[in-house]
């Protein structure tokens, strides 16, 4: 890579790491190294993302990450983990009905300990 | 890829935040009753299905090689660059002269192709039902009007219908039908808008203080699909006036579903 692209891709650094090609030289060979490594955290941390979402839309009815997914392998759905915190965000009927689906079909969960709840603002009355 | 499919899920949550819904329990119910029924019909159908190729792959090779083609369809999409230094010929006579060759490696990638499109009246307003689709490995959630980037599909060129078989969640204001894993009827039906390039990813290694450093750049081929119509799930009708602009339309919708 010539001065030019370098100091292109030195755009928005701090100081004279986006001037000055002996400096910037080095920033960029860092960032482009993040980027390498990078590119594979991501799938790690949009995986954990997702993972969170769901324990969160989970446990609003009372069930927790864990239980759902087993109940889920059980019944043979293959939604993965993306699509399920859409669902969970964005289509709550939709995974009300999943949740109740996992609980039914994962015999530990009769004792069923729903959150109180604090305002009446929900929508799965 | 990636930052196609950031800019797609944006504007999905900026559509989705705009629709709302009202349901009574019945969902529960109908979800109960479609249980026992796909996951009965769905092991006999898919063996019967894929039976039923191998056999006609037997009849249909006309060339020399019969075993090794059906290796070499799996190898084709790893390493394509072997395989037009070795065999250009080959590889363009794999797609064309078996044509039932071509639709199970459609099969593979869960679409199938429908004849090009004419002057079809293809794009509707948008509806307020959802599907998760699967092609290939990667699961979307789409509906009506949605754009989706997928890993380049083999086998369609611009402008074709295709329809997304592998179907594992159809929702709606009202009904809610889960698959196991598949749902037998349901159909998306897709076009192909165009078949393009991510923008470049530049894979830079380095190992410092050891005079060892590599550049190379890599654009992903990606094609970007165009979500037409979903089926397999009861749509409400919507009998109001109709306006062009979408948010025009949804209005009409809450004002039915409240009254």
């Amino acid at each position: 890579m010539n001065k030019k692209e370098i100091l292109k891709l030195a755009k928005g650094f701090r100081g004279r790491a986006k001037n000055c090609i002996r400096i910037a030289r080095e920033r960029v060979e860092k960032a482009l190294q993040y980027s390498y490594r990078d590119r594979r955290n991501k799938k790690r941390d949009m995986r954990s993302l997702w993972i969170q979402r769901i324990n969160a839309g989970t446990r609003q009815h009372g069930v927790n990450y864990g239980n759902f997914m087993h109940g889920l392998m059980k019944e043979n759905i293959q939604l993965n983990r993306k699509v399920l915190s859409e669902i969970s965000m964005h289509e709550p009927y939709s995974f009300k009905a999943l949740v109740d689906i996992s609980r039914n079909a994962f015999p530990g969960n009769k004792n069923v300990v729903l959150p109180t709840r604090k305002a009446d603002v929900s929508i799965n009355v | 890829m990636a930052h196609r499919r950031c800019l797609l899920s944006l504007a999905r949550h900026a559509t989705a935040i705009i629709s709302q819904k009202k349901m009574p329990p019945l969902s529960a119910v109908e979800v109960l009753t479609q249980k026992s029924n796909p996951a009965i019909t769905i092991p006999n159908s898919e063996l019967s299905w894929f039976s039923l190729w191998s056999h006609s792959r037997h009849f249909s090779s006309s060339k020399s090689e019969d075993s090794e083609t059906e290796v070499e369809v799996e190898m084709e999409e790893a390493s394509d660059v072997e395989a037009e230094n070795d065999n250009a010929a080959s590889d363009l006579g794999r797609d064309y002269s078996p044509e039932e060759k071509e639709a199970e490696a459609a099969a593979i990638g869960y679409k199938v192709l429908g004849p090009l499109q004419r002057s079809d009246r293809v794009f509707k307003d948008y509806e307020p039902v959802f599907a998760v689709v699967q092609i290939g490995s990667h699961q979307f959630k789409v509906s009506n009007g949605d754009s989706i980037f997928t890993e380049r599909l083999k086998f369609c060129e611009v402008n074709d219908n295709l329809i997304l078989n592998k179907v594992l969640l159809l929702g709606s204001p009202t009904q809610t039908i889960i698959g196991r894993p598949i749902l037998p009827d349901a159909a998306v039906h897709a076009v192909v808008e165009e078949h393009a390039l991510d923008a470049k990813v530049i894979i830079f290694k380095k190992k410092r203080r050891k005079n060892y450093r590599r550049t190379k750049g890599h654009r992903q081929e990606l094609t970007k699909l165009r979500i037409t119509d979903i089926q397999g799930i009861e749509k409400q009708e919507i009998k109001t006036d109709r306006k062009p602009l979408e948010a025009a339309v949804k209005n009409p919708e809450k004002i039915a579903a409240a009254v």
